[in-house]
């Protein structure tokens, strides 16, 4: 082919080729001709063929070999088997709902069912009071220490401490609540090592919860029972109260009811009045029919005296401060406090009873709607997947990272 | 016997140096050209430059005013300015970033004239120009309005600049997959357009994510940039304004959508031919 070359270069200027077809650039074909070392000193002296660079497959080893060979040891031959035991639940408020049906109707289709109750309970379910309670009755760090487990996941931890704080972060791996917005049903998923494990943890977290539901009704009904008993007693001692100055009203003044006492001496007065004209009609026909009898002076004496007497009695009915009004103006402060009391106390008393009622029929509880199974397979780990999982990001890693160091190289050359 | 292991030696060291100043070259390249791009798009005329942040200003500044005058008020407690600038500013970077890698590496061919010029190179530069001059178009605007008291100091300036950068690498990864695909198929241009319209919703810019129903907000946490925006706002407002992000999950959609995307662009490169 090189004598081609140099024979058409210098050989055929002026015959009349074909048009000369430029090949592509694949269907090119380029020969490589070796400079013999003596028409190039320098070159020959310190050059060796360019091989690729000996740190060209670190990237390759480093981050896809390695992380995908780890994970099939680990997910293949190292990790223990996980069993899990689900149970699922709903937390029900028997709640009195006081709208009508219009309202129900109008409210249109109600999605959120799961009320605040059931997250307090799911909050309960994994909170650091739950697992200590569990681990003082329910063994729950010999669960998360079995044997069995692998000696990464088993607790505690290869270079971990029993701790407070690390036996909470692996409890929160064990429990897992997830709850379903429209049906409100939360389900319970418990981990462990060993099927009867799962399920007897399970049992407990759902006993313990359903104590913690039955501490929350009672403390409810005792905060509102004793705000309304609180009242009764208040009502009852006003009442008592009220009774008690009436009594010494009474002591004082020496009456028992002022008020019969006042209408008995006006009905007195009343007499005395008829009396007195009676006697002055008898005066004056005395006096019409013999003017000069004695008996006149005598009935004169008796209408005065009468009359004394009327007006003493006037005097102590009204006007003056002894007077049986101004006492009558305390008495029926007293009693008008008295008819208050006694009202309150009823009402009071009333609403006692009303509460109670509706403590006892307002409570929040716990319903299982299925109990906790015993596992007899393990579903966890899900070792093919992990090991998928693992392969491919570390291989989307590996490819970005190839791709741009080799960006970087490109430009060197 | 040691004039060898001396000239393996030399080039090891040539390696590493290799690797460096191939670094450093590049870096220059990259530089130069976002220098590049910014004189193509603006020139010298007028203000040139200023143009580079003054344009999502303009349209940050107007649709604020537009939204005190109309009562658009930014929702529940959030005041109409911070929020739209928080909105705009980064919507702004996502639509230009992706917008303008539509049919990008064709434009761009003939600068692979230059042997030290790569289409990677292109790439970063363009959405590097679009980082920097969207954020000094931020704080551009931000300035002023903090020392008018038209917005609170920022909460957390780190946590803003990382949301900026999270929102740069997805609108860079999703340039780099539709960089590729336009080379390699002509339908796809179609619908890049429309396409980015109708997900400007759950792009996240125009809400909180805690003002929507429990239903849909699980959904729209499905997606990268509505973390993004949630990081920003958080940012910006601080932990007043309740919000919910996850940055592992915009990191683990970056690096796939970067690993998507870079073998395409390099699968697309020969389907680019030379005008």
């Amino acid at each position: 082919m090189s004598q081609d070359l140099e024979s058409g270069a210098t050989g055929t200027a002026g015959q009349s080729t074909q048009p000369r077809q430029v090949a592509r650039p694949r269907e090119r074909r380029v020969e490589l001709r070796p400079i013999p070392p003596e028409e190039a000193p320098e070159a020959a002296a310190g050059w060796t063929e360019e091989r690729p660079s000996k740190w060209r497959h670190l990237p390759l080893v480093l981050l896809l070999l390695l992380p995908v060979s780890l994970s099939v040891v680990y997910h293949g031959l190292i990790a223990a088997d996980v069993y899990v035991s689900e149970a699922k639940f709903i937390v029900r408020a028997t709640a009195r709902s006081d709208a009508g049906s219009m309202n129900m109707l109008m409210q249109g289709p109600n999605f959120a069912r799961s009320t605040e109750d059931t997250y307090v309970v799911s909050e309960y379910m994994m909170s650091r009071d739950i697992a200590a309670l569990l681990a003082a009755h329910h063994d729950l760090r010999e669960v998360m220490g079995r044997p069995e487990a692998d000696f990464l996941s088993r607790y505690p931890r290869p270079f971990g401490a029993d701790t407070a704080e690390q036996f909470f972060e692996a409890f929160e791996k064990l429990v897992s609540i997830e709850t379903a917005d429209d049906t409100g049903i939360s389900v319970l998923k418990v981990r462990a090592y060993r099927p009867e494990d799962a399920e007897k943890i399970a049992h407990a977290i759902l006993g313990n919860a359903e104590s913690f539901v039955n501490q929350m009704n009672t403390r409810a009904n005792r905060d509102a029972l004793s705000f309304t008993e609180q009242m009764e007693i208040e009502a009852k001692r006003r009442m008592v109260e009220a009774e008690r100055a009436i009594t010494e009203f009474r002591n004082r003044y020496k009456v028992v009811n002022p008020e019969k006492e006042t209408t008995e001496t006006l009905a007195g007065l009343a007499k005395l009045q008829t009396e007195i004209s009676r006697l002055e009609a008898a005066l004056a026909q005395q006096r019409a029919m013999a003017p000069d009898s004695p008996g006149l002076s005598s009935l004169q004496e008796q209408i005065n005296s009468l009359k004394a007497e009327y007006a003493k009695g006037q005097r102590g009915v009204a006007g003056g401060v002894g007077s049986m009004a101004s006492k009558l103006q305390d008495y029926d402060m007293l009693v008008l406090e008295r008819d208050l009391a006694a009202r309150s106390v009823a009402a009071a008393v009333g609403e006692l009873e009303k509460t109670r009622q509706e403590a006892n029929a307002q409570r929040i509880y716990l319903q299982t709607i299925v109990e906790p199974n015993l596992p007899d397979h393990p579903r966890l780990p899900h070792r093919l997947l992990d090991i998928l999982l693992v392969a491919a990001f570390s291989g989307m890693v590996y490819k970005i990272v190839r791709t741009l160091l080799d960006g970087v190289l490109d430009h060197g050359r | 016997m040691s004039g060898d292991s001396s000239a393996m030696r030399v080039m090891l060291d040539a390696r590493f140096e290799g690797f460096a100043t191939a670094l450093r070259l590049q870096i220059r390249v990259i530089s130069a050209l976002m220098v590049r791009d910014a004189l193509a798009r603006f020139g010298h005329e007028n203000l040139g430059f200023f143009w580079l942040f003054g344009e999502p200003l303009l349209l940050t500044v107007g649709v604020m005013a537009m939204w005190s005058l109309g009562g658009h008020g930014g929702g529940r407690q959030i005041a109409v300015v911070p929020f739209a600038l928080s909105a705009y500013m980064m919507l702004t970077l996502w639509r230009h970033i992706v917008g303008k890698s539509v049919h990008v590496l064709r434009r761009n061919v003939g600068l692979l004239f230059h042997r030290d010029i790569k289409y990677t190179d292109v790439l970063i530069a363009l959405a590097a120009l679009e980082c920097l001059g969207g954020l000094s178009a931020f704080f551009v605007a931000y300035v002023p309005l903090w020392l008018f008291d038209v917005i609170d100091v920022i909460h957390d300036p780190l946590l803003l600049i990382g949301a900026w950068m999270l929102m740069t690498w997805f609108a860079f990864a999703v340039g780099l997959v539709l960089a590729g695909l336009t080379e390699i198929h002509e339908a796809v241009e179609r619908f890049v357009a429309p396409i980015l319209y109708i997900t400007l919703p759950v792009t996240g810019a125009f809400y909180m994510v805690h003002w929507l129903p429990a239903k849909l907000q699980k959904i729209v946490l499905w997606s990268p940039p509505v973390h993004v925006f949630e990081m920003f706002r958080a940012g910006m407002f601080g932990p007043d304004y309740p919000t919910e992000w996850n940055a592992g999950f915009v990191v683990l959609c970056c690096l796939v959508t970067t690993a998507a995307g870079l073998p395409l662009v390099q699968v697309a490169r020969k389907h680019v031919r030379m005008e």
